[in-house]
């Protein structure tokens, strides 16, 4: 009762705030606030049952200190269970449980108290009497009651603390959940943009910036498999649904080294698997997304299945829009989800993922796109003995999208895409105080040719098609992760990665000595066969974590990583038909060389964390654009690029509280990128060459996530987020030509727009049916209703001789969404 | 379920502010620069004078100032130096000539110690053949409230082959506006001239076509398009200009388009500035805005006849029995002030409607 007279009172003082905030200034006010409410939040811890284990040895073997060895599964599906911490007397000893869910611990003999731990788990304690070396396998059941969930979040977080890795995140999907988003659906990419060092150009762009890097230069993996499409409705959400989203762990710069092939940073989605016991699923229907989800054993105890429908039906909104266009307009998108994932023993299992996304979104009668999505992998993991395993995994991906203009003179339709082939093998030996993990990795891509077709019968254009790249790319790696004590370790990474541009294609060749162009193209050169260039270099990686005083901790990472295939587009910001190009005889690969240091600290037993890291990164040969360029249906994209130098450094530091009634947490990011193209002609240099930001440069970056416990499984969450305005060509004056008015634009990105602030809210709770196991979550996104500015355009304001500047707000009112889901089981 | 319903209610509201509109404008932001030199002339094949202006931009998105007392002269292929005349406000012309197609063309400009020269422009041969239409109809325009509308369309017929050539297309209007003439006893000067206002409709909207790159030889499109006002209470003309072009003018105009058209939004290509074919000779790095082109060009015309429009219009000028001639407004009156800054004569022009 008293909990909830002062959550009244808290709401009556949001609202209260909420009116008054019209600055900057009231929004750190806000923000204060509720930092000062999380510290004075209850709190509650959970209890574990202990189980008492007693291992002996032999007289004559009597030893000073005995090996702890054993694994940890799943106990619904009987998976192994990575990254389980192993508590020892009440501490983290710093190990978590291997890929396949293995630990190795050596303890000096007597009685101790072993906890194993995972987030989202129901911990396990026992009480071990070790006078001899022993085996204690143990499994860990889902947690049935969210406080003790949110007890173990500060497990998850310690875990966190005590990678060596600097720069990482990693997240559950029922933590994904707590923070509302457009349309109520639990997003990887929306939770992301609350995460230090993760912005993106703006509301409705693809990608993410991390830290500095371009969206390109993100690695982003459903299970290990390389996904090149991952948004749906231009942006607004991830490709991935949250009913089969398990978690997903973020790599910043210090990337290890069974990860290449992007230049920024890696995210891998773990997907769920299926119900090896129980069938169940559950349907939802929402304002904008309706969703199907169906999981459970084809063969019981052995095969488990998943698979998850979800479609947008957002298409009524458009229809009580008040403007012709947008009436005639269309989006629509799905995306299919299947796992099967089955388990020939204990230590052999086989693991099938399909992903299928597709997008439709046409705007009025005058443009559209369409883009499909498709990726499927096959994993196989094999404990071949207690301390060695294998893990192999081949995959296939496609993508395709189309680029059509239905309503001009002809009609047409430009269409391009790519496949790939991916396949890698990965070893983990698992010793006393070190992990050595090795492995190869390929990747086959091969460019779809880019075509331009009519779109109707009767149009009259002409139909070109343009040859597209191929190219390998592929790296064995090796690391080692090193714990000499619980206080230190070192991991230490290396990945050589190579790449080659195979034919068929054709070469272009240009006067040296002149900037390459159309005009100076000299001739060309047909390869048919073999090799046309290739690229390749070392990829050092390490990582250290010290700790001392039980709570404090310093980090720090190296990281080289190249990148063979980027993105090409001349768009404001990163689309989802972003044309995918592979490295060629012009166009260099990208090296990036990321350092990151990292201070850590647990406060009052872990209900706290707090963190502060900086970064500087360097990119060599990133990609800029050339003004004007014309990407499409270009066979010499060389002519309209230009390349240069990256560099982005920052500060992030995050304070989180872990347990209790309220938890989230407060990020704030001070980061800068910039970019310089090189070259020695400096008509084709951008702003003639000096440093300026990027498209994504946002110096300051706060997002504050507040989740209230409010009992009965009924949450309400709140997500602040402020931000400086990115940058912008602005308008040096204008003229006229042939009575037109022309804007004189200035140095690229020289402006910016105005600053970013939304607050958005939600509220989870069960549904109204009480016989029924169903949720219900109402959201507001942008509760405030303000406009953000997404860019800024110019034109005549009515008869004035004179252009003026106007802001085009993406998402110009507060916008609501409710989703009603029901679960069902067949227990 | 009280607390139910309201909370339904709060969130139906809410949705209807989705609703709303997303363009807001916004104080100048950022430093703006003035005095970059502006130049703009097209020599064509027709008997008009052929026009050349020079000017500099201004601060804060203002209007560029017209820069006079240059030196501007046409070179051509045969070696003829043709100098332009300074009308003022930053106006040359050059009268009495006209171009040739297949020939070349450049300008000179002197201002000051400063030589700026343009690339040679060969003129292009090819000419289509245009028919005009228009269309009156009720449409959001200038607001999201419906209003009449005046549309211009154009079916084009181009010439068949490879090098089909490169197209752009502008309307200019020009309206008769009968000036007030009060009855009056005994000596009376005589009735004045009517007023004939010229000026280009939707300026802004900029019609490009490249027939090499399609198999279509007959287009269709919409060429401009304006709110109807008193303007067509007379005679009301459309001059449909078809200018066929180079491939480094239609490059240039394609370059405008996007960023007379950007919007800001995701999918428009990064706004930059647009640079033509005029250099400074005596310092490479100065940069010319503006661009020399040539074309050959065709007009088409048709009228509009005040009985054709579907709207009530309102006549501020019309003779009221009884209201003194200084209350008519002075539009009634001055072409001047009924031109606002648009180009007029009292002179019909030679094609204008003859009864």
């Amino acid at each position: 009762m008293k909990g909830t007279t002062f959550f009244r009172a808290a709401v009556r003082t949001i609202i209260l705030k909420v009116r008054a905030i019209n600055s900057m200034y009231s929004a750190l006010t806000w923000t204060l606030f509720f930092i000062c409410w999380l510290a004075f939040a209850n709190t509650t811890l959970a209890q574990s049952d202990e189980a008492q284990v007693v291992f002996k040895a032999p007289e004559n073997a009597k030893k000073s200190k005995y090996f702890l060895t054993g694994k940890v599964i799943f106990f619904e599906t009987g998976e192994p269970l990575p990254g389980v911490s192993v508590h020892i007397d009440g501490f983290f000893t710093g190990i978590n449980t291997d890929a396949n869910g293995q630990y190795f611990v050596s303890l000096d003999s007597g009685r101790h108290r072993i906890a194993f731990r995972h987030f989202g788990k129901q911990g396990k304690i026992y009480q071990v009497d070790l006078y001899g070396d022993g085996v204690l396998d143990t499994e860990l059941t889902g947690l049935q009651f969210e406080l003790d969930m949110f007890t173990l979040r500060s497990e998850e977080r310690e875990m966190i603390v005590k990678s060596p890795i600097t720069g990482v995140t990693k997240m559950n999907i029922d933590e994904i959940k707590l923070v509302p988003t457009l349309l109520g659906e639990p997003d990887v990419f929306n939770v992301l943009q609350a995460m230090p060092g993760v912005t993106s150009v703006g509301e409705g762009s693809a990608g993410l910036n991390i830290r500095g890097g371009q969206a390109d230069q993100n690695l982003i993996l459903m299970n290990e498999a390389i996904v090149l499409s991952n948004s749906h409705a231009l942006g607004f959400l991830s490709s991935f649904n949250g009913d089969v989203v398990q978690n997903f762990t973020l790599y910043k710069g210090a990337v290890p080294s069974n990860f290449g092939g992007r230049s920024a940073s890696a995210l891998n989605i773990e997907m769920r698997k299926g119900d090896k016991e129980t069938w169940k699923g559950s349907v939802s229907l929402g304002t904008g997304v309706s969703k199907l989800m169906l999981e459970g054993p084809l063969v019981k105890e052995k095969t488990g299945l998943i698979a998850a429908a979800r479609r947008s039906n957002a298409n009524w909104l458009l229809r009580q829009v008040d403007n012709t266009d947008v009436r005639a307009s269309d989006i629509r998108f799905h995306d299919l989800y299947l796992g099967v994932s089955h388990q020939f023993s204990q230590k052999n299992n086989l693991d099938l993922n399909i992903l299928n996304t597709g997008d439709y979104f046409k705007f009025s009668n005058n443009f559209g796109f369409e883009w499909n999505n498709f990726v499927s992998s096959i994993t196989s993991r094999n404990l071949i003995t207690d301390d060695f395993s294998l893990v192999g995994m081949a995959a296939y991906g496609s993508f395709n999208n189309g680029f059509f203009e239905p309503s001009d003179i002809d009609p047409s339709i430009v269409k391009n895409g790519l496949y790939y082939y991916q396949g890698k093998i990965s070893g983990l030996w698992t010793l006393d105080k070190a992990v050595l993990q090795g492995g190869i990795e390929g990747v086959l891509y091969q460019m779809r040719p880019e075509k331009l077709e009519p779109f109707t019968p009767q149009s009259g254009i002409q139909p070109q098609s343009i040859q597209k790249q191929k190219g390998l790319e592929w790296a064995p790696f090796v690391s080692t992760e090193w714990t000499p004590n619980e206080n230190f370790t070192l991991m230490a990474g290396l990945r050589y990665s190579m790449y080659q541009q195979m034919a068929p294609d054709t070469v272009f060749l240009y006067e040296e000595g002149l900037p390459i162009s159309t005009s100076t193209q000299t001739g060309y050169e047909f390869f048919e066969n073999g090799k046309i260039v290739g690229y390749k270099g070392l990829e050092p990686r390490f990582s250290l974590r010290y700790t001392w005083d039980k709570v404090n901790t310093f980090k720090a990472g190296f990281a080289v990583l190249n990148q063979y295939l980027q993105t090409i587009s001349n768009a404001t910001g990163p689309t989802p038909i972003d044309l995918w190009q592979l490295s060629t005889t012009y166009i260099l690969p990208q090296r990036s060389q990321n350092y990151s240091v990292g201070y850590f600290r647990s406060l009052k037993e872990n209900k706290w964390t707090a963190s502060l890291e900086g970064f500087f990164r360097t990119t060599k040969n990133q990609l800029e654009y050339r003004d004007f360029a014309d990407l499409f249906l270009n066979r010499q994209l060389e002519t309209e690029l230009i390349q240069g130098q990256g560099m982005a450094f920052g500060a992030e530091l995050m304070i989180q509280k872990n347990i209790g009634s309220v938890t989230g947490w407060l990020a704030y990011t001070f980061s800068r990128s910039l970019i310089r193209t090189v070259s020695p002609f400096r008509e084709i240099q951008v702003n003639g060459g000096d440093w300026f930001p990027t498209n994504f440069d946002r110096p300051h970056v706060l997002s504050l996530v507040t989740s209230f416990h409010l009992g009965n499984q009924r949450d309400f969450n709140i997500n602040v987020n402020y931000s400086t305005g990115r940058p912008v060509t602005g308008l040096y004056s204008n003229y006229v030509v042939g009575g037109v008015f022309v804007p004189n634009f200035g140095d690229r990105n020289q402006f910016r727009i105005p600053n970013y602030f939304r607050i958005d809210l939600s509220y989870l709770a069960n549904g109204p049916v009480r016989a029924w196991d169903d949720k219900i979550n109402i959201s507001v996104y942008n509760l405030l209703g303000r406009r953000n500015a997404y860019s800024v355009f110019f034109q005549r304001d009515g008869q004035l001789q004179r252009l003026v500047p106007y802001q085009l707000a993406i998402l110009g009112a507060a916008f609501p969404s409710i989703t009603y889901t029901v679960n069902f089981s067949s227990k | 379920m009280t607390n139910k319903s309201s909370i339904l209610t709060f969130l139906l509201l809410l949705a209807a502010g989705v609703l709303g509109g997303c363009i807001d404008r916004l104080d100048f932001f950022g430093d703006t620069q003035g005095g970059q030199l502006v130049i703009y002339g097209m020599v064509n094949d027709t008997d008009e004078v052929q026009r050349l202006e020079i000017s500099r931009t201004n601060l804060q998105g203002f209007n560029p100032k017209g820069e006079d007392g240059a030196s501007v002269t046409l070179l051509t292929q045969d070696g003829r130096r043709l100098r332009y005349t300074n009308t003022g406000n930053g106006e040359y012309q050059l009268a009495g000539f006209k171009g040739t197609p297949g020939q070349s063309y450049s300008i000179e400009v002197i201002i000051g110690k400063d030589l700026y020269e343009s690339t040679v422009q060969t003129m292009p041969t090819i000419l289509a053949v245009d028919s005009l239409e228009f269309r009156f109809g009720r449409e959001m325009l200038s607001s999201e409230a419906e209003e009449g509308v005046f549309v211009v369309s154009a079916t084009t017929n181009f010439q068949e082959g490879d090098n089909s050539g490169f197209f752009r297309w502008t309307a200019e209007e020009t309206y008769q506006w009968q000036r007030t003439w009060l009855p009056c006893v005994g000596l009376c000067p005589p009735p004045p001239n009517p007023c004939y206002i010229s000026d280009l409709m939707d300026p802004n909207r900029i019609n490009l076509f490249d027939a090499n790159s399609t198999r279509t030889r007959q287009t269709r499109q919409e060429i401009a398009k304006r709110a109807v006002d008193n303007s067509f209470i007379g005679i009301f003309y459309v001059s449909l200009k078809q200018h066929s072009i180079t491939r480094d003018a239609f490059e240039y105009w394609r370059k405008i388009d996007l960023i007379v058209n950007n919007r800001g939004s995701l999918f428009d290509i990064p706004p930059a500035p647009v640079y033509g074919n005029i250099t400074n000779k005596n310092n490479p790095d100065e940069i010319v805005l503006g661009f020399f082109e040539v074309a050959r060009v065709r007009y088409t015309r048709k009228y509009v006849n005040p009985a054709d429009v579907p709207f009530f219009l309102t006549r501020p000028c019309d003779i009221v029995v009884g209201k003194p001639a200084e209350d008519y407004a002075a539009e009634c009156v001055q072409c001047e002030v009924r031109a606002k800054g648009r180009a007029w004569t009292t002179t019909a022009p030679e094609w204008w409607f003859k009864d």
